[in-house]
């Protein structure tokens, strides 16, 4: 093949014999990259008239783009919520380990911690690119603890605050510096929490986001927040009052008339089996399906064998696939990967493999306002993208359009 | 051979989009040798010139593969065009801007009403060719210039061929060639090509005497009885 003659001298790749998913739908097209990016072959054609310098056949792989998980508390033995001397490598091990599962992106979430833990963890976090050193990091995901003490979960009751002493001064008190921070989850229903949202809009280019969860918020209080500005549910179902038809609560967001136009309603729903009923999963996802967020809400534990494990200042034991506070029924995070979240997910629902790809990608990428970069295989976004078979299990991982994961013969 | 004035080069109407999806993406071929009109030139007359003279360089088309309109119009030549026109803007017909509505979501006002397209006069120069320029059409008016760079045995003349489907095409098959040379039927200027092929369907053929179908259908029955004499054993 003719290499190309154009502005830039870097290789182009295509990836042929395959299927993408674009515009909503798997087609039999060809992926073109070129210095990180998605390549447009007609544009690339007509004015440059270039063409490929390498082709490289996937065997009739589906290629998605990244998966894009935020709300993992951990893995692989590494805690987010635990102040090592380590914490450094131990983001880079999770970052690298869960190349494998398809992601490609990720916030690293950090649960309800004494001010001296975010204080100490947060500066180690940065916003960075993935690569072949692991998965990009886009933020870290503040889980936390102004939270309501009624719904407060796998959270510990001692480190809970509240808003009352100190508005949202509290809040930059306790997590010390924001930079790297991109969501934070928060009761709404918590007096002066809306103080927040004034801050953030104060601040020109913060990205910040505050989302509903671990709430005992009723309908109007949640689309009040959705009002100021919220637009993700932290895991439906989880931590929040339950539906009930004469005030459905948070969960009331899916169907609600009073979102304003133009915006839309994401929720996170972990879909491992275990934290929501399948049938539960179905009714959220045929209520609002645009808006179906698959998180895993991974724990320390994930990767690892069962057993004990640690999750900030808790300490909780897997058996199987279910993680509890050690000693109780108490759901606390889970051990599921993102990519059996996505093939647990198209299960449960009978959706296309589209949309279950769709819910790990785009909607993630959309939810985070990054659509027109990540999420998607559209022309000059970001080249991360995954192949992989008719049964959605990974075979191979890119970053910037370099393979940074493969499935080896093995099957490992 | 054509193209829209005025439509973005991405839209997916246009024909440097049509051409891309249906024939350049499945194949190799060197971008260089693909040309087309591009409708949004500055200077339209001089975009027009330069593409007769690309055709002139390469030493003339070997090979041109077209369809024709309902009106039976070759390329953008509209009823009307005088039969030795060269590549130059159009006013596209009536009856070609209803055709093609239902390309632009059945909106007549999204349709667009002027094109540039090569002349009846362009395809039907015959002259020496000394290069190899095999210029190459996709079905249904398009037209684009390809060099392969592929030794062409015939060297001197130009072959058409023009592909014709369907029940909607029969009367402008009819009047291309069963009656006489007609600029209010461009393409009937090709009975007057030394070599033109007219592929068709049956549908196609609906207008035609039936003694004109049968005798070329006859024909084809002959021709197999010089190339396989075998074949015609097994007839028998």
């Amino acid at each position: 093949m003719p290499s190309n003659k154009s502005v830039s001298d870097a290789p182009i790749v295509q990836f042929t014999n395959c299927r993408i998913l674009r515009d909503h739908w798997l087609q039999r097209e060809d992926l073109w990259v070129r210095e990180g990016k998605i390549l447009n072959p007609e544009k690339l054609f007509f004015d440059e008239k270039g063409s490929a310098d390498v082709q490289l056949d996937c065997k009739g792989s589906i290629i998605a783009p990244g998966f894009i998980d935020v709300q993992i508390n951990g893995g692989f033995g590494v805690d987010f919520s635990l102040a090592t001397d380590d914490f450094k490598s131990g983001i880079d091990l999770v970052s690298q380990k869960i190349l494998s599962h398809g992601v490609t992106s990720f916030c690293p979430t950090l649960v309800t911690s004494p001010p001296s833990v975010y204080h100490q963890v947060l500066p180690q976090i940065s916003v960075r690119n993935g690569g072949a050193h692991g998965a990009g990091i886009l933020g870290a995901h503040l889980e936390g603890p102004f939270i309501s003490r009624e719904k407060k979960g796998a959270h510990p009751e001692h480190c809970l605050r509240t808003f009352e002493a100190g508005a949202f001064q509290d809040l930059l008190n306790t997590y010390g510096s924001l930079d790297c921070v991109r969501i934070v989850t928060l009761a709404p229903e918590m007096k002066r929490s809306s103080e927040g949202n004034e801050w953030r809009d104060g601040q020109r280019s913060h990205t910040l986001c505050l989302f509903p969860g671990h709430s005992v918020a009723n309908l109007s209080q949640a689309e009040e927040a959705v009002q100021h500005g919220a637009t993700f549910i932290t895991h439906l179902f989880n931590a929040m009052l339950p539906f009930h038809h004469r005030d459905p609560g948070i969960v009331g967001l899916l169907t609600s008339d009073k979102i304003p136009a133009g915006r839309r309603v994401f929720y996170g729903m972990i879909s491992d089996g275990i934290h929501t009923n399948p049938a539960a999963l179905r009714i959220a996802h045929r209520a609002h399906p645009k808006g179906l967020v698959l998180v895993t809400d991974a724990i320390a534990g994930m990767g690892l064998a069962p057993g004990r494990h640690t999750l900030g200042q808790q300490v909780v034991e897997i058996d199987g696939l279910n993680t509890y506070i050690a000693g109780t029924k108490t759901l606390s995070g889970s051990v599921a990967t993102m990519d059996t979240c996505v093939r647990h997910f198209q299960e449960a629902t009978g959706c296309s493999v589209e949309t279950a790809l769709e819910a790990a990608s785009l909607h993630p990428a959309q939810l985070l306002g990054i659509e027109h970069n990540k999420g998607t295989l559209n022309y000059d976004s970001d080249a991360d993208f995954l192949m992989l078979n008719d049964s959605l299990y990974v075979q191979a991982t890119y970053i910037a359009g370099q393979e940074v994961w493969r499935q080896d013969a093995s099957g490992m | 051979m054509d193209e829209y004035v005025g439509l973005p080069r991405n839209h997916p109407e246009s024909y440097h989009s049509y051409m891309w999806n249906n024939f350049f993406k499945h194949i190799d071929i060197d971008p260089n040798n693909a040309h087309i009109l591009d409708g949004n030139a500055p200077d339209l007359q001089a975009e027009c010139d330069a593409f007769e003279k690309k055709i002139e360089e390469a030493g003339g088309i070997d090979l041109f593969v077209g369809g024709i309109g309902p009106d039976g119009h070759i390329a953008f030549n509209e009823p009307g065009s005088s039969l030795s026109s060269r590549t130059r803007l159009k006013t596209l017909a009536m009856d070609t801007i209803l055709a093609n509505a239902k390309y632009f979501d059945g909106d007549l006002s999204k349709v667009p009403t002027m094109a540039l397209t090569v002349g009846v006069g362009t395809v039907m120069d015959a002259r020496e060719v000394r290069t190899h320029l095999v210029l190459v059409a996709c079905v249904f008016s398009r037209l684009v210039g390809i060099d392969t760079g592929i030794e062409s045995k015939e060297t001197f003349v130009l072959q058409v061929m023009i592909l014709i489907t369907g029940a909607h095409k029969a009367f402008a098959l009819y009047k291309a060639i069963e009656e006489g040379v007609n600029h209010m039927w461009t393409v009937s200027a090709f009975q007057q090509h030394p070599r033109t092929i007219f592929v068709c369907d049956e549908d196609a053929t609906l207008e035609l005497r039936v003694k004109t179908v049968k005798y070329f259908k006859g024909l084809m029955h002959v021709h197999n009885k010089l190339v396989d004499p075998l074949y015609s054993m097994k007839e028998n």
